[in-house]
């Protein structure tokens, strides 16, 4: 018989998985805001509990801190996001034997590569050895945690997450209890390094247990880094751009703590506090992304892959789009209440706190920053959602480009506009995410079978 | 070799066979080009990916000048969202042509072809056609049309599918050739009338075996249709739009086809009537039959020593032992004439290995019915060397086009016994009128009828005359009409007449 007729389908079999794109992309928010609230959250317990340190001593640790965080998000932003993917196309084609390999590779890598140019900051900014040595501690230490986390969060063991992280601050603060009056600002960073360094190895102990000791090879997971070079670039972008701001503000009109150093004590805790104010909103949204959207997420693959008509398809996507618009505006009613009423009582918070009066006008326009940023991630999740990767990345960009002009303009034009080149920012980020959303789901269906 | 710019005289487009897979139509082709060096040859072939067979199957014919592979789905990358931005109407404009195809129109193809020729020569690639949203719109226009209640993603991945083969033949540049012969239709025969349409050149098609009827059978045990859950293809028997959608895809490529090719040659009336039913015009279809060496049987006869008075009554069933010859039912009509006929003795000649389970329960089948003694299962042997030395041959298949062991059996005029099917009936019983007047050459017996092959036999057995004139019959008919030298010498007419006679040395 002449004629190759259907022979043609053996390729396509073997070709497989041609609808490997329709992977769940599970990365759940906590990978990009865990991070940030920690950071916020441990700033702020250093400065309650350690109150023998002197005000210099704490300005100095709280500085070192903060810098490292920054320092340590913006790093590592990237990579947390590709390896997340990476995780989730392993975990979906069962391909669980080069999990630990892979995370012992990404470990060595991270730690290696902080330790170097840790190092190279800390003799940059002119510290002590001592100094450098727990400085250097922390940066890796801070560095892996980030990265445990984005495992922890994809092998499904995000409640644990709150738990490390709880042990850890009890561990530190307990050592701070018990012998911190007598230590100085070394001892106390390099506490506060060993403690984090506990929840690193906490962390690797639960992945290693979540996941199967297979091939001892790395399982490709540094070309798959290249592979997800878009992913790695929009967190590397993301990172940046919440911390461009505070930086040019250090440098431009910062006042020296430690070494070569600098922090803007003004703007810092302005926005340190601001950022304060939507971690409740920020956590509750998060766990409705990963709950109740997810699961109209689900219902739209699930009719996609279990051959449903186009019709319902178009519905189901429709009724996704109905459940984000519903979340954003429950955010939009709890947060945006919460936000006017810091906005309207910032007088008196600021006095709560102790910051000078003139604080109050930063304040305000941290907490708007805060408010829009909130919604710009949520909006570039449900973005990495479905796969948009370049358009999570514009609208980073965009938010990275104006938070960088907008800061440098206003460190120029004086006190009277800092905070509100942040806001603005965040707000030109949040309008593009949300065109660029308004674009995906426009046309769902067909970014659904035929990617760009 | 013609003195122009055609890079040979005549371009065969051919589709999984000659020269890389061996077969009944490989070995037809071989034949032809052989015999023929006067003429010179290209030879497109088409398979699912270029270079998917290692190396040609057969020696090449030094008159063969050139053999392009086209690989209907090679690797792809997607086109740019610029690229796809970029030509977006052109695009969409061409899909409408391409969905006007679907129609079953197949007089738009001429103007489709020239519109790739555009296409191509402006830049755009095959890749550019199955992303988009010009393919998008395509393919949700049909789907909203016909088959909004089908499963989207089957649809989506049927459609791709269908569509991606044929897009890659559109940007396909066949050499220019003096004409074009194509031994299918299907995609080589989409093909070859696109070349024919850009060339303004004839097309000749031939068809052996029916290709939309061959993909009929093939849909219809089908257990692939496209399932995306489990990313491989499933059973859908749920499904009978999918069945339409490939029985009428490849129905449109036959279209095509046949509308394009100048002349259509096919086998056997049954084929013909199966094209006119595909929608090809019957005064272009013409039978060229295939045929049997017959000067080397007929020398194989001279030289066969003489069978001895007494032989025993000597009955052959000669071809591969397969379900689809049905060899269970040569054994229980054996069993039948067994009863009447003293000395049988049954030679089943042909390979065992093919479908080894059922060779095996042959095998049981024949001790059961107490045959052992009677039935040799022989294996493959030189059918030339036996057959003269046979009173009878039986064609018991389920479906069959044109059995050249007829032909054989006739050229050495021994009578067969035969199903009718195929074109059993034309070569038993004449096809032309002339060819009727020579006498029937056997008997017709209905698919699986044990008893009505066995009364055949036996009432063969009680005539010896009317044996010795069915043979005859059957031997003027092989030598008059199904000399392998005649199909040569009338496909020679055939190219002579396309070429012209200034083209031809």
């Amino acid at each position: 018989m002449a004629g190759i007729g259907f022979d043609l389908r053996h390729l396509v079999e073997h070709e497989g998985g041609m609808f490997s794109r329709l992977r769940a992309y599970a990365a759940a928010g906590v990978i990009a805001a865990g991070p940030w609230i920690v950071t916020m959250a441990s700033l702020w317990l250093v400065r309650v509990t350690a109150t023998w340190l002197s005000s210099s001593e704490l300005e100095s640790f709280l500085s070192i801190v903060g810098a490292v965080f920054a320092a340590s998000l913006v790093t590592v932003s990237g990579l947390q996001m590709a390896v997340t993917r990476y995780l989730a196309d392993a975990l979906y084609v069962q391909r669980y034997g080069g999990l630990l390999p892979a995370f012992a590779t990404c470990t060595a890598l991270v730690a290696a590569l902080q330790a170097v140019s840790g190092t190279l900051l800390c003799w940059w900014l002119d510290f002590s050895p001592a100094m450098t040595l727990a400085t250097v501690l922390l940066y890796v230490s801070v560095s892996l945690s980030w990265l445990g986390m984005a495992w922890l969060t994809v092998i499904r063991q995000h409640d644990k997450v709150l738990l490390v992280y709880l042990v850890g601050g009890a561990v530190f603060l307990a050592m701070l209890m018990l012998i911190g009056s007598r230590l100085g600002l070394v001892d106390v960073l390099t506490m506060y390094a060993v403690s984090n360094g506990l929840i690193v190895v906490m962390m690797s102990v639960l992945i290693a247990r979540g996941v199967e000791v297979g091939d001892v090879r790395s399982g490709g997971v540094i070309p798959a880094m290249w592979q997800h070079r878009v992913l790695l670039l929009t967190g590397t972008v993301y990172g940046l751009s919440l911390w461009i701001d505070k930086w040019l503000f250090w440098v431009l009109d910062g006042v020296p703590t430690i070494g070569a150093l600098r922090q803007h004590p003004l703007y810092d805790s302005c926005f340190y506090l601001g950022y304060l104010t939507v971690v409740p909103a920020m956590a509750v949204n998060l766990v409705h992304l990963e709950t109740k959207f997810y699961e109209v997420y689900r219902a739209y693959y699930g009719a996609v892959t279990g051959n449903q008509p186009l019709a319902r398809i178009r519905q189901l996507g429709q009724r996704m789009a109905a459940s984000l618009r519903e979340s954003a505006a429950s955010l939009i009613r709890v947060q945006g209440g919460i936000t006017v009423g810091c906005v309207a009582f910032a007088p008196w918070i600021i006095e709560v706190v102790g910051l000078p009066e003139y604080a109050v006008r930063v304040f305000r326009f941290a907490c708007i920053g805060a408010f829009c940023h909130v919604l710009l991630l949520i909006a570039i999740l449900v973005m990495l959602y479905f796969d948009r990767r370049k358009s999570a990345l514009r609208a980073c960009t965009v938010f990275l480009v104006t938070n960088a002009l907008l800061a440098w303009w206003s460190v120029s034009a004086g006190p009277y506009t800092y905070g509100a080149g942040f806001a603005v920012a965040a707000l030109a980020g949040l309008l593009v995410a949300l065109w660029e959303l308004r674009r995906t789901f426009s046309k769902l269906e067909y970014l659904t079978f035929m990617r760009e | 070799m013609t003195g122009n710019d055609d890079r040979a005289d005549i371009v065969l487009i051919l589709e999984g066979t000659y020269p890389f897979v061996m077969g009944g139509v490989s070995s037809w082709v071989h034949q032809l080009v052989s015999e023929m060096p006067d003429l010179t040859f290209g030879i497109v072939h088409i398979a699912p990916r270029a270079g998917c067979y290692e190396a040609p199957a057969y020696e090449m014919p030094d008159n063969v000048v050139f053999v392009e592979e086209c690989g209907l789905m090679p690797p792809r990358r997607a086109p740019s969202a610029a690229r796809v931005r970029r030509y977006r109407d052109r695009l969409a404009a061409a899909w409408q042509e391409l969905l006007q195809l679907r129609e079953a129109d197949p007089s738009v193809l001429p103007q489709i072809a020239m519109q790739f020729e555009e296409l191509a020569a402006d830049g755009l690639r095959a890749e550019d056609f199955a992303a988009g949203p010009a393919f998008w719109d395509a393919l949700i226009s049909c789907y909203e049309a016909e088959a909004a209640e089908q499963s989207f993603i089957n649809f989506f991945w049927t459609w791709s599918f269908a569509w991606q083969p044929l897009i890659e033949l559109f940007f396909q540049r066949v050499p220019r050739a003096g004409m074009y012969h194509t031994v299918s239709t299907g995609y080589a025969g989409l093909l070859a009338a696109l070349a024919s349409s850009r060339w303004q050149r004839p097309m000749i098609l031939t068809e052996h075996g029916i290709y939309t009827k061959e993909r009929r059978i093939e849909i219809y045990s089908a257990n692939w249709i496209h399932d995306g859950a489990s990313d491989e293809y499933v059973v859908d028997s749920k499904a009978p739009y999918f069945r339409q959608f490939w029985n009428h895809h490849f129905e449109v490529m036959s279209r095509c086809c046949y509308e394009q090719a100048t002349r259509i040659f096919t086998l056997y009336g049954q084929n013909r009537d199966a094209q006119v039913a595909d929608g090809a015009n019957p005064e272009k279809i013409e039978i060229i039959p295939n045929g049997v060496n017959v000067e080397a049987l007929t020398k194989a006869l001279a030289e066969a020593p003489p069978r001895a008075a007494d032989a025993p009554f000597t009955v052959a069933f000669i071809g591969r032992v397969t379900p689809i010859k049905d060899v269970r039912t040569v054994l229980a009509a054996m069993r039948l004439v067994a009863r009447d006929v003293p000395n049988l003795v049954v030679r089943i000649l042909g390979p065992m290995n093919e479908d080894k389970e059922y060779a095996e329960r042959c095998q049981v089948f024949c001790r059961e019915l107490g045959l052992e003694e009677t039935v040799r299962f022989e294996g493959a042997v030189d059918v030339r060397r036996e057959l003269p030395q046979v009173d009878l041959v039986l064609l018991t298949s389920i479906s069959e086009a044109q059995p050249l062991v007829i032909l054989e059996a006739g050229a050495v005029g021994v009578p067969v016994v035969a199903t009718d099917v195929g074109s059993c009936r034309e070569l038993l019983e004449g096809r032309t009128t002339a060819d009727q007047a020579l006498g029937t050459g056997g008997m017709l017996t209905s698919i699986a009828s044990p008893g009505e092959v066995a009364r055949c036999v036996c009432a063969l057995y009680e005539d010896p005359d009317l044996r010795k004139r069915m043979g005859r019959s059957l031997q003027q008919r092989v030598l008059q009409f199904y000399d392998e030298h005649d199909m040569v010498d009338a496909y020679r007419g055939v190219y002579r007449d396309c070429l012209g006679p200034v083209e031809v040395s």
